[in-house]
């Protein structure tokens, strides 16, 4: 079996599906899959305007594979463009950037709200750990 | 505080669900009220995106937290953005339990 992929974690998923071309006078009906991960990276590095070091340590990952995801999302962008083909934003090997935390006593694991303080949503206790 | 979990069946000693979108029933309970209420996800076999569907409908409850066994990356994502906490039981505890109700 190939290496397997390290996780990329993104921020958020896009809330939409893909982009369709319309007026196509041939209508091929081909589609891309562009990765949830290489979405990302266009955002991070062409949106944001952040640097590839940059979006590297914000996705977990090295910056050789970030340059590798984000030359993908360029190449299959292109394919699409130039094909009129469908974009389908999905799939890929990427996961949310959630901080995850356990509380011991209630035996669960939770998400915290961003900006607030971490505590169990259940038992309000403190003594909770941070799952890395 | 609303919290909102993925149930078996609609009773509170149900155990909590594993799936979230795929769920047929979901338990509310309302801690101020003290209401329990059970209401059936009208999204549960969609093919694809059951879990946005579903936690887009569960919106319209104003739920604060959801409780289930996992949840899809799409919906972790959604949830984070309408700022509802996750909880996942790591023991098969109820309902009942999980809320520490009588």
């Amino acid at each position: 079996m190939a290496r397997t992929k390290k996780e990329r974690l993104i921020e958020r998923a896009p809330n939409f599906n893909g982009f369709k071309p319309f007026g196509v006078q041939n209508e091929t009906k081909t589609k891309v899959l562009l990765y949830l991960e290489e979405y990302e990276a266009i955002k991070m590095c062409d949106y944001l305007l952040l640097s590839q070091a940059e979006a590297a340590s914000r996705m977990n990952v090295s910056r050789p594979t970030v340059t590798r995801v984000y030359q993908s999302a360029r190449r299959k962008i292109a394919k699409a463009m130039v094909e009129a083909s469908i974009i389908c934003i999905e799939g890929g090997h990427a996961n949310i950037h959630t901080l995850w935390y356990k509380c011991p006593h209630c035996s669960i694991k939770f998400s915290i709200l961003p900006e607030a303080p971490a505590m169990c949503p259940l038992c309000n206790s403190l003594e909770i750990e941070k799952i890395d | 505080m609303i919290f909102a979990a993925a149930l078996i069946n609609n009773t509170l000693d149900s155990q909590i669900n594993n799936h979230f979108g795929r769920c047929r029933i979901f338990g509310i309970y309302n801690t101020e009220t003290k209401a329990v209420s059970f209401i059936e996800n009208p999204f549960y076999d969609l093919d694809e995106e059951a879990g946005c569907k579903t936690a887009e409908f569960l919106l319209q409850h104003k739920i604060n937290f959801i409780i289930a066994g996992r949840f899809g990356i799409k919906t972790v994502s959604f949830f984070q953005q309408e700022n509802i906490q996750m909880i996942i039981p790591e023991n098969n505890q109820t309902f009942r339990e999980i809320l520490k109700l009588k």
